[in-house]
C-alpha cells in the first residue's frame, strides 16, 4: 500500500471524519482554570474587604479589590501566554468563551475603577453591575459548554446582582463572595475533576 | 448518476481526509496533535501537509517554544469549502436517493 494516496470507500471516509470529531472533541474539555483562579482572587478581596472595615479603616476596603484583580488580570495573561504556547488544540469554542470574557472583564474593569472615579456612577452600584456581567460570561459559557448547572449559576448572577440592588451595600461583598463559590469555585473544581478523567 | 469528477482528489486519501476532519472542527491543531490522531510518521504527515498547504486548503505556521520547534496547522476558507463539498459528494455516493429527491 503507497501510504501516500491510500483509497478508501464512502463508508470509510464518514467513518474517518466521525473518528476524527470525536477525538477533537475528546480533548477540547475545559479544565476550569479560569473559574477556579478568578473565584479564588474574588473571594481574598471580599474577605480582606472585610477584615480591613473589622481593622476599622473602612475608607480603605477598596484596596484588595485595587490589588487582587489587576494581579488577577497578570496571572491570568501569563498562564494564558503559556497555555497557548504549548497546547495542543484549540477550539472555537475556547476561542469564543475567551473573548466573551475578555468582554467582560474590560467592562467590569471600566466599572469597577474607571465609572466611580469619574463620579458617573457610585461605588453602591460596583456590585450590581460586576454580578450582571458575570451573569452574562457564565451564561454565554454555559451555552457554548453545553453544561446546565452552568446556565443556573449564570441565573444565580443575575438573581444577586437584582438582590444587591435592594441590600445593604455592607453586605454586598458577602453576597458577591456567596456567589463566587457556588459559580466560580464548584463549577470550576467539577471542571477539573472532569478534565482528569478524560 | 454521481459525477465522479467532482470528488476531490485531493480529499481521497485516509489521511488527508482525517487531518482535514480535525481541522474542520476546531481553530487550530498542533502537528503532534494530528500526527497521534492519524497514526500517521513525521516524514508521511509532512508530504500529506504540504500537498494541502499548496492546495490552499489549510494554513501552516511554524515558530519555536523553549528553543524546540512548534507546528500549527489551521483550515482555510478554501479548505472549508472544499470539505463541504467533499462531503455532499459522499452524501450523495451514499444516500443517492436525496440527490434524486433533490433534482
Amino acid at each position: 500500500m503507497n501510504t501516500n494516496e491510500q483509497k478508501i470507500s464512502a463508508n470509510e471516509q464518514l467513518l474517518v471524519i466521525r473518528e476524527m470529531i470525536e477525538k477533537t472533541k475528546k480533548n477540547t474539555v475545559d479544565n476550569g482554570w479560569p473559574l477556579i483562579m478568578w473565584g479564588w482572587f474574588i473571594l481574598a478581596s471580599c474577605i480582606f474587604h472585610y477584615i480591613i472595615i473589622f481593622f476599622g479603616s473602612p475608607p480603605l476596603s477598596w484596596l484588595p479589590w485595587a490589588i487582587f484583580m489587576p494581579a488577577g488580570g497578570i496571572v491570568h495573561f501569563i498562564i494564558e501566554f503559556k497555555t497557548h504556547k504549548t497546547q495542543k488544540i484549540l477550539t472555537y469554542a475556547e476561542k469564543s468563551i475567551g473573548w466573551i470574557w475578555i468582554g467582560c472583564g474590560s467592562a467590569m474593569f471600566i466599572i469597577g475603577f474607571i465609572a466611580p472615579a469619574s463620579g458617573i456612577i457610585g461605588w453602591q452600584a460596583i456590585t450590581p453591575l460586576m454580578a450582571l456581567l458575570a451573569g452574562i460570561g457564565t451564561l454565554v459559557t454555559s451555552k457554548i459548554i453545553e453544561w446546565k448547572f452552568l446556565f443556573y449559576c449564570s441565573m444565580l448572577w443575575w438573581v444577586a446582582g437584582i438582590a444587591t440592588m435592594f441590600i445593604n451595600p455592607f453586605y454586598h461583598n458577602m453576597i458577591f463572595g456567596g456567589v463566587v463559590i457556588i459559580a466560580y469555585l464548584i463549577p470550576g473544581y467539577t471542571l477539573r475533576k472532569e478534565y482528569k478523567k478524560v | 448518476m454521481i459525477n465522479f469528477k467532482e470528488i476531490d482528489p485531493l480529499l481521497h486519501s485516509r489521511i488527508r481526509l482525517a487531518i482535514m476532519s480535525l481541522l474542520i472542527s476546531v481553530e487550530e491543531v498542533d502537528f503532534n496533535f494530528i500526527k497521534e490522531s492519524t497514526g500517521a510518521t513525521d516524514g508521511n504527515l509532512s508530504t500529506h501537509l504540504q500537498k494541502l498547504n499548496k492546495a490552499g486548503y489549510i494554513e501552516i505556521k511554524k515558530y519555536f517554544v523553549d528553543n524546540k520547534p512548534k507546528t500549527i496547522c489551521k483550515i482555510s476558507d478554501n479548505g472549508r469549502k472544499a470539505f463541504g463539498k467533499y462531503v455532499k459528494v459522499l452524501e450523495n455516493v451514499i444516500y443517492p436517493k436525496n440527490e434524486e429527491k433533490g433534482k
